[in-house]
């Protein structure tokens, strides 16, 4: 190889997205992760689903393996496979052990993210026998692929050992059978910056600003432990391929909407409740960290504080260039971006722009809310799964989008108000 | 189920250095699997684990099916889950093991043990005086019997577990029961909507639902709640 992973990566600072290898990348937490794989198959049964996420994961995975491939110099299918495994840990996604030829072969998984966090989140009161890696299922099948110059989608990869069900360790088979042709379309710098319109400033940029350089250099340092996890915050942190999130969403979206029409506005509103449990057990872990205490100071309470840290995180994880055009307190929260990372894919990419899924700008805005005005920050907060029932089961927040830049609107803009 | 047939059951979990059912008013060792030397004599554990779930309930006043006790010792975990009135299982560890797939080992063994624990003797039900196990006459004799289990569930004490006996339709009911028992409780209802193609406010209304759409609904409630068959 003749350059690191680190000369792949660039940043978006106008509009805050995040690539590496010409892949947007943004973090999310297995919270986030589990309930959106999760959502995906309540839509299209646990079968369906699944090959559709494996699907997302191969199209996303391939084009990024491909960008990195050629982004460091790997030429050689080991220095491939090994750099593919590399980047995977470094992400948070657990260790794969890519035993693949041409052909094929066997991938053996170890605290692999998904099947690790859903074990951690649900091991001890739900069963589960479906597989619950398909990432790490799609992304060996492109991994394969790009290590051995194969082309797109001409290697299929099926989970077929999962911790989910007691099983010791996780195992992917891939082969050439079945395999079907793909199109690993997906957001690259360069159609970001042209479809994108200028930035803007909001409300208190001179406080978010400081706040989103720090934790950007601060997060720049955090990478996989010796086993590929990202364990921060309260959370297992994943550095994910957004293209894998918009294709999957997009994906399911299309189908239901021909199969099951009445299931649309459910699909919807479980995508924003995503959105919503994404900014309380994310961004919410971040505000009650110690090292948020180190970088900011520990948080007041005062619910425009909490707000304003939750815009510079949104910004400092890849989610766009979030801004606040209005804030009252215990009132009312409007929140503008040029873009987010879901509304630039669905404008570029999707076959639908105008209906495309969305869900995380716009629940968000109701977990903000609930972080401001729903928790007890002093002395210090417990940001748990209890308390986001607690406050979910209450909540007193309704939101409307009142501009999608995914259907064409030059933004997008979200107003959150009380009931 | 015969103490061969315990161990080829628990054998599987690699990480998993012994495990123990117990008795829990006596202490009496009802089924072991050990792999390798253990520290200490089962026996012993038996006894000190009974002691503690005692303890447990004083303190608490009655048994609570499902706790978790977990001891941390040198290198290894010790978790004992407390599955009925009358019995526990203890389950010994890697102590690298991480908790949330030791919990999910423990879900899954105890999922397949059910059917084949001691059952409760109406003298071991009461909460335990504090005395040593062995000056329980009753306890010390009892027999363990096999109990069927009722359900093919994701946890011992949802299996215990009924319908409410008051208000609303029966779909009203089970609707009711999802609420009380899903992950992420408050957005079960739109995860059932999504599952069966039914609008959520025809849930929100289940005394309207056909036959047909009740046992899609049934059906839905089984998925999320990872079981195979539900208490009506």
């Amino acid at each position: 190889m003749t350059k690191t992973i680190d000369s792949a990566r660039l940043h978006l600072p106008e509009h805050q997205f995040d690539f590496l290898a010409g892949s947007p990348v943004v973090v999310h937490c297995h919270h986030f992760n589990l309930f959106w794989d999760q959502t995906m198959d309540d839509a299209l049964g646990e079968e369906v689903g699944r090959r559709i996420r494996t699907h997302a994961a191969h199209k996303a995975s391939y084009k990024f393996l491909r960008g990195l491939v050629d982004e460091v110099g790997a030429t050689s299918p080991v220095e491939r496979l090994r750099l593919a495994s590399t980047i995977f840990s470094a992400m948070g996604h657990g260790k794969l052990h890519l035993a693949v030829g041409r052909s094929g072969g066997l991938v053996r998984g170890e605290q692999l993210h998904y099947g690790f966090g859903w074990c951690e989140k649900y091991g001890g009161r739900l069963s589960r026998s479906e597989p619950a890696d398909a990432f790490a299922t799609g992304f060996s099948a492109a991994a394969t692929e790009v290590a051995y110059n194969l082309d797109p989608g001409s290697r299929r990869a099926t989970e077929e050992r999962c911790v989910v069900d007691g099983s010791a360790g996780c195992s992917i088979r891939v082969s050439g059978a079945e395999a079907e042709p793909i199109l690993p379309l997906g957001v690259d710098p360069e159609s970001a910056r042209e479809v994108l319109p200028p930035s803007f400033d909001g409300m208190h940029e001179d406080q978010i600003a400081p706040i989103v350089s720090g934790l950007r250099e601060f997060l720049g340092g955090v990478a996989g432990d010796d086993r590929g996890v990202i364990e921060a915050f309260g959370v297992l942190v994943t550095a994910h391929l957004a293209d894998y999130y918009n294709h999957a969403a997009n994906d399911v979206l299309d189908i239901i909407a021909e199969e099951k029409p009445a299931g649309v506005q459910a699909f919807r509103a479980l995508l924003l409740e995503a959105g919503t449990a994404c900014a309380f057990h994310t961004f919410g872990g971040v505000l009650a960290s110690p090292e948020w205490e180190g970088l900011v100071g520990a948080p007041t309470g005062d619910p425009l504080e909490i707000v304003i840290g939750c815009v510079a995180l949104a910004r400092a994880l890849g989610f766009g260039r979030w801004a606040i055009e209005e804030f009252e307190p215990d009132t009312r929260l409007v929140m503008t971006s040029p873009g987010t990372y879901e509304s630039v894919f669905s404008r570029l990419i999707s076959a639908n722009a105008a209906e495309g899924p969305g869900g995380i700008f716009v629940g968000a805005g109701i977990g903000i809310m609930q972080l401001a005005h729903g928790v007890g920050w002093q002395p210090r907060a417990s940001i748990d799964s209890e308390l986001y029932l607690g406050l979910a089961r209450s909540n007193p927040w309704v939101v409307t989008q009142e501009s999608s830049f995914a259907a064409g609107d030059v933004l997008d803009r979200i107003v959150v108000t009380r009931r | 189920m015969t103490n061969p047939e315990f161990a080829a059951l628990v054998r599987t979990i690699e990480p998993l250095r012994a495990c123990f059912i117990i008795e829990a008013s006596s202490g009496a060792l009802h089924r072991e699997f050990r792999r390798g030397a253990l520290t200490v004599e089962p026996d012993v554990v038996a006894r000190a684990v009974a002691g503690l779930a005692r303890a447990q309930t004083d303190i608490v006043g009655s048994s609570e099916p499902a706790t978790l006790t977990t001891l941390e010792w040198p290198g290894v975990t010790v978790i004992v889950r407390s599955v009925s009135a009358s019995a526990l299982v203890v389950f010994f560890f890697d102590a690298e093991m991480s908790l949330g797939l030791a919990r999910m080992h423990i879900t899954n063994v105890v999922d397949q043990l059910d059917a084949h624990l001691p059952v409760a003797h109406p003298a071991t039900v009461r909460a335990m005086p504090a005395v040593p196990p062995t000056a329980d006459p009753v306890a010390t004799h009892d027999v363990p019997e096999p109990v069927a289990s009722p359900l093919p569930v994701a946890s011992a004490a949802r299996a215990t577990d009924e319908l409410p006996a008051v208000g609303g339709s029966r779909a009203g009911k089970l609707l009711e029961y999802l609420d009380g028992n899903a992950p992420d409780t408050h957005a079960a209802l739109l995860r059932v909507s999504l599952q069966t193609g039914l609008p959520l406010s025809l849930l929100k209304t289940p005394e309207r639902l056909s036959g047909e759409e009740f046992d899609q609904v049934t059906a839905s409630v089984r998925r999320i709640l990872g079981v195979e068959q539900l208490p009506l």
